[in-house]
């Protein structure tokens, strides 16, 4: 009898079958997120746009700023001197409109994308600071974050985007950080100043609500019996909070990382469609709509042509967002 | 609760203080200044001239002065204590500045103010005499810079306040009217069609930027229709200025309510749809999860009928939250839309802060910013403890999808 009990046991263990199988942590994440259609049908249109922004200058046979003569408001399709195709028509000044469009994704979703990785990086280190540490200098900082979060956002970037804009000549600006903007987003170092200072700007006015996210999360993270195991272990605040409450809490601040990125290519957009943002040489989305506004009732075309991309990011940027939350905190899905 | 309130209010007052302080002074960093609007004329006045003009203005005086005098109306003039007269001679600015070119350390050549003119300070004694407003505390908002010279901004605001209401309370009431009853049945039938359907619009009200969705709008049912000889919606302001003809509809008098009802379709259809977005969005998380309490489940094993149960338990339940959202929104309304209102051209106060920030008219800025300041305070430091956290304050761009994230600091300690 025992010795058949234990062969069934024996088999039991054994069988590759029974065991549950080992799935890693990314392996799951990954898993719930191919669940999400929506989500990963938008991953590939957004990486499509983040491959033309980087292959933009091979895919055009124009320059973003080459103005011609008597060419303007072609219509798309149109064949120059050369034999070269103006696909989606040119501007006012003859430009060529496919051209601009692809060289100002490159700069909307840098602007977006620098800006964002900033706020992240800023967020994750005041919010984990002043989660962690609480008593006075967590009171201190949260008095200080929910005031800046009192402040009407959108106003205060048109004043502050207005005076630094107009002023960018004034402003020092490294010249390091001008040559590489220059060079990434291939335009003359002298445009590259304002970028850099919308993207200065955009950062500065957006991390109080990201820093308030990861507060509330390495506040629900700090009490766990693992961070008490590491002090108890004689670790310094210094490793348990790079060490176990950052990479612990990050969750939410992926999702929120991945939403704010869409949130920025509107912000940059509306700026500039304003008026008050990336000015007209160096080509944006929001400012190439401003231009077409100007000639929409001739050409409706071109606010249709410009506006687009916007929409298109910002949706598969939420949709992404949705997946990622999904995917990586399941109990947040409601 | 009263402690609660009077410790809100207090906190309020310092915080509006900080925030009209810390935008009066950014205001008046501003690039191009108030004289600006001279323009080409500035280059024939002489330095007296120019002198009188910033005396006018209150250029002259030092930042801190200004901005005193600018919010309570005072010093009006020295500080008068048992009859004798204090800090007369206490300078609080100067008339004519010396400029300096210089050419700063990598090569630029920059115009700065390096000191004043001997003989040329302002003293408190000099304030006594100068025109003044009563200050904002007592409710005199100064006289305009440029967008009507000289005429009280209080008149401006009141004039374009009309307007705005006339533009946000429609599309409020509209939001919660549709946002409310789509959330809600979108909630109760999760995962079906109709829910997938409710979720993709408010992913797309959520993603469409505003200014991109009313130019749509615009090429579609103004230019397209009129294109089509049908009945067009006008592209912009908020009333017509003469009579028209309309194909079906016949003459149209400006000001009738078929006129204002023709203006206010587009602006109000855009507004509404991001409200009505954000907010199902919101309904329908608050009612899932209240569906998903015990009384619910109480409720329906007592053998209530499903109506009843969503109808009288959860939704109320549900709604609380909500209720504090829309009410905190209201102060909103005032403020306006400013992108919206620039892309319709509507005359209200959105527009109004977008035009005096481009013209340098800073008294109706200032006017305009405090307002907000108001409103949001009302929204994030008030409203914000009480409701679950999200913020779908009615501003036209949506980072507010971030904030769905986040729960109340309370329910995570």
């Amino acid at each position: 009898m025992a010795v058949t009990n234990r062969k069934i046991i024996d088999l039991g263990v054994a069988d590759p079958e029974a065991m549950p199988e080992e799935v890693s942590q990314f392996k799951m994440v990954l898993h719930r997120f191919l669940r999400h259609r929506l989500a990963v049908g938008s991953l590939i249109v957004f990486s499509i746009i983040v491959l033309i922004a980087i292959f933009g200058p091979m895919l055009s046979a124009f320059k973003p700023n080459d103005i011609q003569v008597g060419n303007d408001f072609l219509p798309p399709g149109s064949v120059d001197p050369d034999g070269r195709v103006h696909i989606l028509g040119t501007d006012a000044l003859g430009r060529d409109y496919w051209a601009r469009i692809i060289y100002a994704a490159r700069i909307s979703l840098t602007v977006a994308l620098i800006s964002q990785m900033l706020v992240s990086i800023v967020a994750i280190v005041i919010g984990s600071v002043s989660g962690y540490l609480g008593g006075t200098v967590d009171a201190v900082i949260m008095r200080g974050v929910e005031f800046l979060l009192t402040l009407p956002s959108l106003p205060l970037l048109l004043i502050i985007s207005s005076i630094v804009i107009q002023n960018q000549e004034a402003i020092p600006v490294p010249e390091v950080i001008k040559n590489l903007l220059a060079k990434i987003l291939l335009i003359p170092p002298r445009d590259s100043t304002q970028v850099f200072l919308l993207i200065a700007v955009l950062a500065g006015l957006g991390w109080m609500a990201e820093s308030r996210l990861m507060r509330g999360s390495v506040l629900s993270v700090k009490e766990q019996p693992f961070v008490e195991a590491a002090r108890a272990l004689g670790a310094s605040d210094f490793r348990i909070i790079t060490m176990h409450l950052i990479p612990n809490a990050l969750a939410p601040m992926i999702v929120a990382a991945s939403l704010g990125l869409g949130g920025f290519i509107i912000y940059e957009a509306a700026l500039s469609f304003l008026g008050f943002g990336i000015q007209d040489p160096t080509p944006t989305w929001g400012n190439m709509l401003a231009a077409g506004q100007s000639y929409m009732f001739q050409h409706p075309w071109l606010p249709l042509v410009s506006g687009t991309p916007i929409f298109l990011c910002a949706l598969t940027i939420n949709f992404i967002g949705d997946g990622l939350r999904d995917a990586l905190d399941p109990r947040l899905k409601l | 609760m009263v402690n609660y309130l009077i410790r809100r209010l207090f906190q309020m007052m310092i915080v509006l203080f900080l925030s009209a302080a810390a935008s009066y002074a950014l205001l008046n960093f501003a690039p191009g200044g108030p004289l600006s609007f001279l323009g080409s004329v500035q280059k024939r006045l002489n330095a007296e001239d120019i002198a009188r003009i910033r005396a006018y203005y209150e250029l002259d005086l030092d930042l801190p002065y200004r901005f005193s005098r600018w919010l309570a109306g005072w010093p009006t003039g020295p500080v008068t204590i048992a009859g004798t007269e204090l800090f007369a001679d206490h300078v609080v600015g100067c008339r004519q500045t010396i400029e300096a070119t210089i050419r700063t350390s990598n090569g630029k050549i920059v115009t700065k103010t390096i000191g004043c003119k001997e003989g040329q300070e302002v003293t408190l004694a000099d304030l006594v005499g100068r025109k003044t407003s009563k200050g904002v505390l007592r409710g005199d908002l100064g006289p305009s810079w440029s967008m009507a010279r000289d005429r009280p901004v209080s008149i401006i605001v009141a004039s374009r306040i009309r307007r705005t209401l006339q533009l946000m309370i429609p599309a409020y009431l509209i939001a919660i009217l549709l946002g409310v009853p789509l959330g809600v049945l979108a909630a109760v039938k999760q995962y079906s069609k109709f829910d997938y359907f409710v979720t993709s619009f408010a992913f797309f009200g959520t993603s469409m930027p505003t200014f991109f969705f009313g130019l749509l709008m615009i090429l579609f049912f103004s230019i397209m229709f009129k294109g089509w000889g049908l009945p067009y919606l006008p592209p912009g302001n908020a009333a017509a200025i003469k009579a028209y003809t309309m194909p079906i509809l016949g003459t149209i008098q400006p000001e009738s309510p078929l006129d204002l009802f023709l203006h206010m379709i587009m602006p109000v259809t855009v507004l509404a749809m991001v409200n009505v977005a954000g907010w199902s969005r919101y309904i329908r998380t608050s009612m899932l999860e209240v569906l998903r309490q015990d009384y619910v489940r109480t409720a329906r094993a007592k053998g209530l009928t499903e109506r009843v149960v969503i109808a009288k338990h959860a939704l109320r339940n549900a709604l609380i939250p909500f209720i504090t959202l829309a009410v905190f929104t209201l102060p909103a309304l005032f403020a306006g839309a400013i992108i919206t209102e620039t892309v319709f051209n509507w005359p209200g106060m959105g527009r109004l802060y977008f035009d005096a920030l481009s013209r340098n008219d800073y008294p109706v800025a200032m006017a305009d910013l405090n307002n907000r300041s108001l409103d949001s305070f009302c929204h994030v430091i008030i409203g914000h403890p009480i409701h679950m956290g999200g913020s779908t304050y009615p501003f036209e761009l949506n980072r507010c999808s971030s904030n769905w994230l986040e729960p109340p600091d309370d329910l995570r300690r």
